[in-house]
């Protein structure tokens, strides 16, 4: 029944490219170096990857400030693994960058300073000093035992108790030798007149003659005054007696404090920092030596109270302590320069932290609590880190940014960004910085930050794009059966023989809906593997075999299936009603894909009905105006709209009225890929040809009545046949498809099969005139010199329909006009 | 400062040769007036009775002499620290009695916390109440100059030694707290008693316990075997000239004691006026006991606590 210009089916092997596994290179099934190639590999080593190779490569190497990069590509495209190899590559061509410790600052107590040692050096430094204290915490205490400090401190409380009794017992004297005692009352010193040691009574003091009681009166006022003037004399002497016993105690303790430092400064002259800190230590050590005599109460009572409290606890020493906040080199580290991937870039992970802790209900905090962050950690190499995580996280990206344009490392807590605490803490000196940034997320997100972010083009120089797809050509395949090698290797499958591979390849050209591309989904690719070495575990092969490749698949798709399942049972069951049979006017079979969560897209048809009367023009799309329809779905609508104005009414007013709509769609309809089947549609309902419906249709139609290739090509045909096969295949039963899509068929065999026997068809369709010539048997028909359709075809008929209404409509005008009623064409405005 | 459990009454100690049963005081009687030694008076006050296992009594003296300086037209104080002279009147002793007295009592609370304390408000003069009050086999505690002046007199420290046991004599100003309690032994049955109370407290105290002997030449081994029968534990002995005993001040200088325990009939006291410079430069609590009371304390020790001078 198929009209004379309609395209031909497909023949079978333009379904899905073949790959003979013998045309493999041998070693292509072996394991290649996993280290030199797949997702394991840098990208340098990744087929398809060249420009984000390149990318990173630049960046890691450049020094300059502000080429960082952000490296984006679709999840699984084995970005992120690369980015760190590529990191790791370039970072062990560096040397390890410098120590960094923190330690207490002598003069302001609230900026910790921040020194670098050479690589390895801090924590020796760290033990050395912790050493010296508790050296000194023994040496010290014992020094101040010693007969010769006693004796020293005793001649000056000695001299100190001289001169206070010196001044104190001659005012005494005098007063005694004038009758006149000094009384220590609980208020202070009184004087009084004495006689036989004892206080004159007042009524015997009034018995004194005048003359006398004045003498007296006027020897105590001369006598108070006198030793007034000695008690305000007394704070200063006090203070002479400490500065004395101070100056003791750090002629007493510099002897110990420098044979102590002594045994440590050898190992450390290289070192400028340390050296200089223990300058600084030892001038605080003799100022302070105090520290070291003074009893500890730590409110519980220990036999051993000394020897059980380490000295990095004793808050007495913490001062002199060192905080390693980043170790390099040594026995631990990687050589060279560090690579750190901060999985959860909280603001406190990324540009550290001072923690405090409770004591006696408040916090209380010093430079030992200082902790480093992502960024401390890769200094002087590389921090990777994922866009999105660090976006989502408050203040990240500011702090992150702040950073780079410093070009050092402050400590602040989000509490102190946001102004929610007043209380004084801690200000750490900057560290400062010398990182490269691998930013890795989504090019949404990086079209989004080189819009809205003014700063992020300066900070993000180099854009790394990784691909999710190479193409396939001859060379290509090669390349990619090693990869696939390398990926079973480095992950510790079993090797997979050349069939095997070839149906990897397959897979991995079906998962990019494109027979001449191939998918660098590396993550996709690798779990694949895993599963078909499952399965070849299961069935006790030593090599994973195509089976396993194809169980593996099938087994995904099983799980994946439910759904569909459902989705297929309604149709099969009648209750969405879809005809695989017979011919409909202004009925087609549309084709969509639905897509649900993490379960695998699948194709279904959708019926698609179109009605036509007389109107003004309108084309109403039934999904637009419920809200069903998306903007690409109406623009579709739109523009088949145009076409037919275009194609038909050219010498007359469009007077059509149609609508159009999905049945039994309730979901919503996105896309233009039915645009094609709705214009089928309604050719349909206008030249009144009834078109087959075991045919599906699929595309987008342009003005000029092209058809556009579409996505999801192969679900949508697998969708289709699917509900045809369940009904069983009549042998007429096929798929329209844009022409252009062809290369993009990777069908599963169950329907390339069925297409070689005949049973199933794909049409390629360059045009409607096709498209309408196989649905409805009748050419679609092409003006003539005469300007006319040729008579009987599809197009003919669908002008004479619109000339029909044209006319109608202008009778029925001028109806209106003579007043019979406007009611009408109200009705049709309105709709 | 780092605390001790308060001693509990122990079983004699290794090598004491007799027992500590015998060191027992009728109470502690400590006479407050609220001057500027109040606190270390109750301090050592506390440490003397837990060391006896005596009860503790305090007898709070408001001074007659000041209610007699009050009265005069032109009495006047000067208060301590910035030397301003104020107004003394009445009232404002009577206040300063309530506040001294309150703040004795809590002084008290706080330092004998487990204990009663029995306490007494008189009036009068202290020398008076002091003797007054004190019975035979008391251990008083006194302040500088029995709370008026610099340094208790050397004839109210006999007397008051005379009516009770023994008498704690607290400086106002102590300047070691932690130095060694120091017993001075002259070598005869009294110096014996000076040593074993000196070793009750130094345990009490938790602090060192220090010998200092006055020893004739080659008499020195004599003087530390007899020492280490009595002492009980481990002590440093320091010999000094026993021709020289009136200069015994200058070696406790060197020895920095927070406490000295000697016998008034020993020889340092024997010249005159030595007591009264002793009260006078003590920079440490005195605990003098009357001759009758080292040797009844010596008496308890045993063989250990006979004469050392058998040369």
């Amino acid at each position: 029944m198929s009209a004379p210009d309609a395209p031909e089916p497909l023949p079978p092997e333009a379904l899905c490219p073949a790959l003979d596994p013998s045309s493999l290179p041998p070693q292509a099934a072996a394991a290649p170096d996993a280290g030199t190639a797949g997702a394991g590999s840098a990208a340098a080593g990744l087929p398809g990857q060249e420009r984000a190779a390149r990318a990173l490569d630049f960046a890691t190497r450049v020094r300059q400030k502000g080429f960082n990069a952000f490296v984006h590509g679709p999840e699984g495209s084995g970005r992120r693994t690369s980015a760190v190899q590529v990191a790791e590559r370039a970072a062990r061509a560096r040397p390890a960058p410098d120590d960094w410790i923190y330690v207490h600052n002598f003069e302001t107590d609230w900026k910790p300073r921040a020194l670098s040692l050479p690589a390895g050096r801090a924590i020796p430094f760290r033990d050395a000093v912790a050493g010296l204290v508790e050296q000194l915490r023994t040496a010290i205490p014992a020094l101040f035992k010693t007969d010769a400090y006693r004796e020293r401190r005793r001649q000056i409380d000695e001299r100190f108790q001289e001169r206070q009794n010196t001044g104190f017992e001659a005012i005494e004297a005098r007063a005694h030798d004038e009758g006149i005692g000094i009384l220590r009352t609980p208020m202070g010193f009184a004087f009084a007149p004495m006689r036989d040691g004892e206080v004159v009574k007042p009524d015997a003091f009034q018995k004194l003659p005048a003359e006398e009681r004045k003498r007296i009166q006027d020897r105590i006022g001369e006598l108070q005054t006198e030793l007034a003037a000695l008690m305000r004399k007394m704070p200063e002497e006090e203070e002479k007696r400490r500065n004395e016993i101070r100056a003791l105690n750090a002629e007493m303790a510099q002897t110990v404090v420098d044979a102590a430092i002594a045994g440590v400064r050898p190992e450390f002259a290289d070192v400028p920092a340390a050296a200089q800190r223990l300058d600084e230590m030892r001038g605080d050590l003799i100022d302070n030596v105090e520290l070291f005599v003074l009893e500890l109460n730590t409110g519980e009572e220990s036999p051993f109270p000394e020897a059980s409290m380490p000295v990095a606890e004793d808050p007495r020493f913490r001062r002199y302590l060192v905080n390693v906040v980043i170790a390099n080199g040594g026995g631990g580290h990687a050589p060279g320069a560090p690579v750190v991937y901060e999985d959860h870039p909280t603001l406190a992970r990324l540009i550290g932290r001072v923690d405090h802790t409770a004591r006696m209900g408040a916090l209380e905090t010093d430079f030992s609590m200082i902790r480093a962050g992502a960024l401390h950690r890769a200094n002087g190499g590389f921090l990777v880190v994922d866009a999105l995580r660090l976006l989502r996280e408050p203040l990240s990206w500011d702090a992150l940014k702040r950073a780079l344009r410093s070009g050092r490392i402050a400590i602040t807590s989000a509490a102190e960004e946001l102004s929610l605490l007043s209380t004084v803490s801690l200000e750490p000196e900057p560290i400062p910085l010398d990182v490269k940034i691998l930013m890795i997320g989504e090019p949404l997100i990086y079209h989004l930050l080189s819009a809205l972010d003014p700063e992020f083009g300066e900070l993000f120089k180099v854009e790394a794009d990784f691909d999710d797809r190479m193409p396939r050509d001859e060379a290509t395949i090669a390349e990619y059966a090693r990869l696939i090698g390398a990926t079973a290797a480095r992950e510790g499958l079993r090797p997979l023989d050349p069939g095997a591979v070839a149906a990897a390849i397959g897979e991995a050209t079906r998962m990019t809906g494109d027979a001449e591309r191939l998918s660098l989904k590396l993550g996709q690719l690798a779990d694949l593997l895993a599963e078909a070495d499952h399965w070849a575990a299961d069935a006790g092969r030593e090599r994973v075999a195509a089976e396993d490749i194809a169980r593996a698949i099938a087994e995904r798709e099983f799980r994946a299936d439910g759904l569909r399942q459902r989705w297929h049972e309604g149709i099969g069951r009648g209750t969405v009603m879809i005809d695989t049979e017979g011919a409909r006017v202004g009925q087609i079979n549309g084709l969509t894909v639905i897509a649900a969560g993490h379960a695998a897209a699948f194709g279904a048809p959708s019926r698609i009905t179109a009605r036509v009367r007389m109107g003004s023009g309108h084309v109403i799309d039934i999904e637009r105006e419920t809200k069903l329809g998306g903007p690409i779905h109406s623009k579709g609508v739109l523009i088949l709209s145009s076409y037919l104005a275009a194609t038909f009414a050219t010498e007359a007013p469009m007077s059509l009225w149609a609508s159009l709509v999905f049945e039994q769609s309730y979901g919503g309809v996105e896309g233009d890929s039915a645009s094609s089947a709705e214009l089928y549609a309604l050719l349909s309902a206008l030249s009144g040809l009834a078109l087959r419906q075991d045919l599906a249709v699929t595309g987008s139609v342009n003005q000029l009545g092209q058809v556009q290739a579409i996505g999801g090509v192969n679900e949508k045909i697998e969708g289709f046949f699917d509900i045809c096969a369940a009904r069983g295949l009549t042998g007429d039963q096929g798929v329209l498809i844009p022409s252009t899509n062809v290369k993009h068929l990777v069908l599963r065999p169950r329907v390339v099969e069925a297409a070689a026997a005949g049973r199933f068809h794909i049409y390629p369709v360059a045009t409607i005139d096709e498209g309408i010539a196989l649905l409805t048997g009748h050419d679609a028909g092409t003006r003539g010199p005469d300007g006319r359709f040729p008579e009987g075809s599809v197009n003919a008929r669908v002008e004479a329909t619109l000339a029909g209404f044209a006319r109608a409509r202008k009778a029925f005008g001028a109806k209106d006009e003579d007043g019979e009623t406007g009611a009408e064409r109200r009705d049709d405005d309105e709709a | 400062m780092t605390t001790k459990p308060d001693a509990a009454p122990s079983s004699p100690p290794q090598g004491t040769g007799g027992t500590d049963e015998g060191i027992r005081f009728a109470r502690v009687l400590v006479a407050l007036t609220g001057g500027e030694a109040s606190h270390a008076m109750i301090e050592a006050a506390c440490l003397a009775a837990r060391a006896t296992n005596a009860a503790l009594a305090a007898l709070y003296v408001r001074e007659q002499r000041l209610a007699d300086l009050a009265a005069l037209p032109f009495a006047t104080v000067l208060a301590p620290g910035h030397g301003v002279a104020e107004a003394l009147t009445l009232d404002a002793v009577e206040r300063a009695w309530l506040r001294a007295e309150a703040a004795c009592r809590a002084a008290l609370h706080s330092a004998h916390p487990a204990g009663t304390v029995a306490f007494q408000s008189v009036s009068g003069r202290i020398e008076t109440a002091v003797v007054g009050h004190a019975g035979p086999g008391d251990l008083l505690v006194l302040g500088p100059g029995g709370g008026l002046q610099a340094a208790p007199s050397g004839a109210l420290v006999k007397a008051a030694a005379r009516a009770a046991g023994a008498v704690l004599v607290v400086p106002a100003i102590v300047t070691n707290r932690t130095g060694p309690v120091v017993a001075i032994d002259d070598g005869d049955t009294a110096g014996a008693g000076t040593i074993r109370m000196a070793s009750r407290l130094a345990r009490a105290s938790g602090r060192p316990l220090a010998l200092l002997a006055l020893a004739a030449p080659g008499m020195h081994g004599a003087l530390a075997a007899r020492a280490a029968s009595l002492a009980g534990g481990p002590f440093a002995l320091h010999t000094w000239p026993a021709g020289e005993a009136a200069g015994v001040a200058d070696a406790l200088r060197y020895l920095t004691p927070s406490m000295v325990v000697a016998d008034l009939s020993g020889a340092p006291f024997a010249e005159p006026g030595v007591l009264g410079a002793a009260l006078r430069r003590a920079t440490a609590p005195l605990l003098l006991m009357s001759g009758h009371a080292a040797q009844r304390i010596a008496s308890q020790a045993g063989a250990g606590g006979g004469p050392a001078a058998t040369g």
